[in-house]
This record gives C-alpha cells, sequence and structure tokens, in this order.
C-alpha cells in the first residue's frame, strides 16, 4: 500500500515544523485523508500538543475533539509525522504511544528540526506490522509525492 | 400476557444499552447489556474494529472527554447512557 502525498502538503508540513519548533523543540503533525478515498492524504493536521527539545505530547481534549471530528468530517489518520532533533529513528516513547495503533500504520520521523529540504533524505520510517512491532520501511515504498 | 403484565414489561427499564463507538473517523454500533463491566464493552469494541495489535493501549473515553478508567465498574455505574457515543482511543500519544 502506497499513499499519494501531495508536495504541498509535504511542503506545509515542514512549514509548521519549522514555525511551531522553532529548531529548537519537537513537533507533530498528522495525515489524513477520506474514507472515501484513504490512499490519497488530503489534509495536515497541527495537533494542540507540549514539546521540548526531546519530545512531546498531545493536549487529551484535543485527541477527544480530533477523534470525533474524524467521525463527523469522515476522515482518518493514515500518517503520524513527527521531528527530532538530530537523527531520525523511531525511539521507545515513540513506539509506545502512537497516536493510532493498527496494522499498516506509519509514523515519519524527520531530522534535524525539518531544518533541511523539504523530502524525505535522511528521514526514517516505521510502520506497525501484524504482530505490532513497528518495523522500518523504506519511505519510496510507502509514500509517493506528487505535484 | 395479563394486562397488568404487559403493563409490567412496558415500563420495565430496558436492560441492554445500544451504544456507537468510534474509533478513527468510524462508528460503530454495540448492544450490551447495562450491567457489563467496562471491560467487557472495551474488548468488545477493541474485537469490532479488529487490527489492533496492541489492545492494552486502548480505553474508552465518553465524548466530553472522561476517560472510563474503572474497567471493574458496570456501565450503568460509570453513567453509560443508551444512545451514547464513546471514543475508543490511545490514553497517551506522544514522541521523543
Amino acid at each position: 500500500m502506497r499513499y499519494k502525498v501531495p508536495a504541498a502538503l509535504l511542503a506545509e508540513t515542514f512549514d509548521l515544523f519549522r514555525q511551531c519548533g522553532g529548531g529548537r523543540r519537537e513537533c507533530q503533525v498528522i495525515w489524513t485523508s477520506t474514507w472515501a478515498e484513504p490512499l490519497t492524504i488530503s489534509r495536515v493536521v497541527h495537533p494542540r500538543h507540549r514539546a521540548h527539545g526531546g519530545g512531546f505530547e498531545l493536549d487529551d481534549d484535543w485527541i477527544n475533539d480530533f477523534w470525533l471530528e474524524l467521525a463527523r468530517t469522515g476522515q482518518g489518520i493514515r500518517v503520524q509525522v513527527h521531528t527530532h532533533p538530530h537523527e531520525a529513528f523511531h525511539s521507545s516513547i515513540d513506539d509506545e504511544y502512537p497516536i493510532l495503533h493498527s496494522v499498516g500504520f506509519l509514523s515519519l520521523v524527520i531530522p534535524d528540526f525539518a531544518r533541511g529540504p523539504v523530502g524525505f533524505e535522511c528521514a526514517y520510517l516505521a510502520e506497525i506490522g501484524p504482530d505490532g512491532r513497528w518495523l522500518e520501511v523504506t519511505p519510496d515504498s510507502r509514500l509517493q509525492v506528487f505535484e | 400476557m395479563s394486562e397488568i403484565a404487559e403493563n409490567v414489561a412496558r415500563h420495565e427499564p430496558k436492560h441492554s444499552l445500544q451504544l456507537t463507538i468510534v474509533n478513527n473517523g468510524i462508528s460503530k454500533q454495540i448492544e450490551i447489556d447495562r450491567e457489563a463491566t467496562v471491560k467487557a464493552l472495551l474488548d468488545r469494541a477493541i474485537a469490532l474494529f479488529g487490527n489492533i495489535p496492541q489492545p492494552h493501549t486502548q480505553s474508552l473515553w465518553t465524548e466530553k472527554g472522561v476517560e472510563l478508567t474503572n474497567e471493574n465498574e458496570t456501565l450503568k455505574a460509570a453513567h453509560v447512557k443508551d444512545g451514547d457515543t464513546l471514543l475508543l482511543r490511545p490514553g497517551a500519544v506522544k514522541g521523543g
């Protein structure tokens, strides 16, 4: 399964990381698509969260409201994307506390607080396998950016 | 059935609850006894959606954002009412 990601949404993702994180704090966004057309990412959502140089946590009330909004608008979460200060990898906290625990869910980590070029260079992509464990997959195998 | 029995049946409170469970933008219906525990409802909700390999990470929340934390409590005691919508979602979302 390969999601189609509009280049504009990828650029928006990097803009949000740079504005919110300011090169000093981690940040997360969530990519969603409609259930009618699940393979085409259609929205970047910037959650209400607390963050510092080495991590972030989403606001509980915000998650609740978001869950209801997804049902109201017929959308689903497909990929969570967050930054790391330096190297991109999936930490034990990333493994344990994703926004979605379902087989095939993707988690993309962008290095250097997203200060580098827009794209997947040096990014790390992980996917939940059938046994619930995260496995590294290549971004190109799951994400196709289009203009 | 006698007229008295019919009247009793008509006014007897309903024992089952029709609930809507929401997970990742999808809503599904569950009918469950109001004396069932929160844990029983959670297990059924997880089974209903399937594809959740780490079920211990999930919990049920009301629309107002209250987590049903006592899994041994009955739904009646947890003030879950017929027609309610509950959210099946992770308790915490973090990264680092």
